[in-house]
């Protein structure tokens, strides 16, 4: 067990498990590709012994993603073949989408872009891989500025796997085809009313037309094929985002004769379900078990390896500080997908006043603030951390107060920006 | 004049003989009575399947859509979707939610999922009109009396603890909604069947009337039956 786990190892375990994840999700897939020409990446280190043959070895990796992960660009060169030779002429890598990642972090549960300013995160494992460059050049370059603040000019420059592991936590990399089929499985857990059963007729037609609306003002072409699906239980006048693009919701949000408060809150709920699918949010989640887990076992085995004694307090203590990380990153993936919904019902109602407005009403809807308990132990005594480690709840929403005030946020960044 | 009549009737005849048919065949295009059931894990959910699958449904409660069987079974399967991404917390087990049936008492809000969180308050509105306000309840279980909701409401309601919100709505049926139900839950108490087999055929009957609170109580009081 100490073996499996020493530090060399695992960087080398991330990464197999992204590789396996990766083949596992193009399993049975046609290998047309997109065309990504390594080499002309914009920011990609060209220098450096180790960057060459690793960063060259993800590129082939990657080339023949499957035709699922394949993103088209704006131009619509998304069935691009993967032989360069035989690229399309006037192909050009730089269309596709690139993001710059502004601050990273050493753990994958980490909200990036907490405003939305990108609705659609990059999906295609090219896009990723310009992006990666572009991560790997930051991170050369604030490690040599580190070395300098330091006083050692002569710093060593970071490791590319090291870079490789930050990469890892930072970006998408479960293929979009896995992504889709459990989404798939997922949805046969659910209880829901199908398309040609009578009494869920109205209620899709209106759903339907209210996805049309949200989804044609977001940037096309979008990577995911969106479908409704209307459950049986009603009341809670919600919805549920799956991977993959399927949108659960409550029929009550479409219920015949609604006031127009409640279009646009059923509106306002939708969005923020698409938001949850285009920032790839479920998936970012299985990430970040999968890659900071790997990191949990190391910590664990540093301690467990530490020379004083370990005492029982030092172990809850980290397994609660595991543990609040989840719950805290599921609550700001919620703040951001509402940033994203609000982000495109900006687009919707170009107006401030309008837009206002509508917030206003969709906040009333939601409920008036309440604050509640933050997360995590009522005391540092043993059995309230038992308590808390044993309740089960890895996933928390943000309170109506963080939601109204992150609105509020927004909303003034809206007029600042207008 | 004879050749004419003969014709006349035989036309009667046939038009009626094909009406018949025709009624025939939407009938039995409408009532499709096998049921396609997941297949359970356990022993006793196998077996519970093996005795749902031998009564007819089309004949042990005439009219219930067989697919609300399978839906059930299915759903009993399943105690609670896991994963993916809601837009709130969900509301806990056991508090009214959709179209809702009142028992002689009343209707109950089963808190005992959230109880030990510290319920503060939960507050029901009629078109953000308070109706009723509980504050700091000393057990689990509310009741709300049966003489104070009125038929074919929507109530909203927000339930607070210490440590989440909820909130949720639900609506009293109206009285004409529930004469076909009584009339499939009268049918049901003449057929001869386990006691297991019957709770399903309710909750089945609730499935297909839409009062999936109802159901899933049912489903809730089954599921320790075929746990492993």
């Amino acid at each position: 067990m100490t073996m499996l786990f020493k530090p060399a190892w695992k960087p080398l375990l991330v990464a197999a498990v992204c590789l396996f994840l990766t083949n596992a999700g193009h399993a049975g897939h046609s290998s047309a590709a997109q065309e990504f020409d390594g080499a002309s990446a914009p920011a990609v280190p060209s220098s450096g012994p180790d960057l060459g043959t690793t960063f060259k070895g993800l590129f082939d990796r990657f080339r023949s993603p499957g035709a699922a992960d394949a993103k088209p660009d704006d131009k619509g060169t998304a069935a691009a073949p993967a032989d360069k030779a035989s690229a399309p002429a006037g192909f050009n890598p730089m269309a596709f989408r690139l993001v710059d990642i502004e601050s990273w972090s050493q753990t994958s549960n980490v909200v990036l872009d907490p405003e939305c300013k990108t609705l659609v995160q990059p999906f295609g494992i090219t896009d990723n891989v310009a992006s990666l460059g572009m991560l790997a050049a930051k991170l050369k370059v604030k490690s040599f500025v580190d070395g300098l603040n330091n006083g050692n000019a002569h710093a060593k420059p970071m490791q590319v796997i090291e870079i490789l592991r930050y990469a890892a936590k930072s970006m998408n990399w479960l293929p979009m085809s896995l992504e889709v089929r459990i989404g798939e499985s997922m949805l046969a857990n659910e209880d829901i009313l199908e398309r040609d059963d009578p009494k869920a007729f109205e209620d899709y037609k209106r759903g339907d037309k209210l996805l049309e609306d949200i989804v044609k003002d977001l940037p096309q072409p979008l990577p995911y094929e969106f479908q409704l699906k209307i459950r049986k239980d009603a009341g809670s006048n919600t919805a549920k985002s799956l991977p993959g693009g399927i949108i659960l919701a409550d029929r009550y949000l479409f219920q015949k004769g609604k006031k127009e408060s409640n279009l646009d809150y059923a509106y306002f709920v939708m969005a923020h379900e698409i938001s949850h699918v285009l920032q790839r949010h479920q998936t970012r989640e299985y990430q970040a078990r999968l890659v900071d887990a790997v990191d949990s076992i190391e910590g664990l085995m540093k301690l467990t390896d530490n020379k004083t004694q370990i005492t029982p307090g030092a172990l809850l203590g980290y397994s609660t500080a595991l543990k609040k990380l989840f719950v805290n990153f599921t609550e700001q993936q919620e703040l951001q997908a509402d940033s994203c919904a609000m982000q495109m019902m900006a687009k919707h109602y170009p107006s401030h006043k309008q837009l206002a407005a509508k917030l206003a009403m969709i906040e009333k809807s939601m409920g008036k603030p309440e604050q509640t308990e933050t997360d995590g132990p009522k005391s540092a005594q043993l059995l309230d951390t038992l308590k808390y480690l044993g309740d089960g709840v890895m996933e928390r929403h943000p309170n109506t107060v963080q939601r109204h005030n992150n609105l509020k946020m927004l909303l003034t960044l809206n007029l600042a920006q207008k | 004049m004879y050749p004419f009549i003969y014709v006349n009737r035989m036309a009667i005849v046939m038009v009626f003989a094909a009406l018949c048919c025709g009624l025939a065949q939407a009938q039995s295009g409408k009532q499709d009575c096998t049921l396609r059931l997941k297949s359970a894990s356990t022993a006793t959910g196998q077996q519970l399947a093996q005795d749902l699958i031998k009564a007819n449904p089309c004949t042990t409660v005439p009219g219930l859509d067989v697919k609300s069987l399978s839906s059930v079974w299915s759903a009993l399967l399943t105690s609670s979707s896991t994963g993916g991404k809601r837009f709130d917390t969900p509301p806990p087990a056991g508090t009214p939610t959709g179209k809702v049936l009142l028992g002689a008492q009343g209707l109950v809000f089963d808190l005992q999922s959230v109880f030990g969180d510290g319920v503060t308050q939960l507050q029901i509105s009629v078109d953000d009109v308070p109706v009723f306000n509980i504050v700091n309840p000393k057990g689990p279980l509310l009741t709300l009396p049966a003489a104070r909701l009125k038929p074919e409401t929507v109530y909203d309601w927000v339930l607070i603890t210490r440590k989440n919100s909820y909130k949720a709505s639900f609506r009293t049926a109206a009285p004409g909604e529930l004469a076909d139900l009584q009339h499939q839950l009268d049918v049901l108490a003449t057929a001869t069947l386990s006691p297991s087999v019957r709770l399903l055929y309710t909750a089945a009957i609730y499935d297909d009337a839409e009062f999936y609170f109802a159901r899933d109580q049912i489903l809730a009081q089954l599921r320790p039956q075929i746990a492993p």
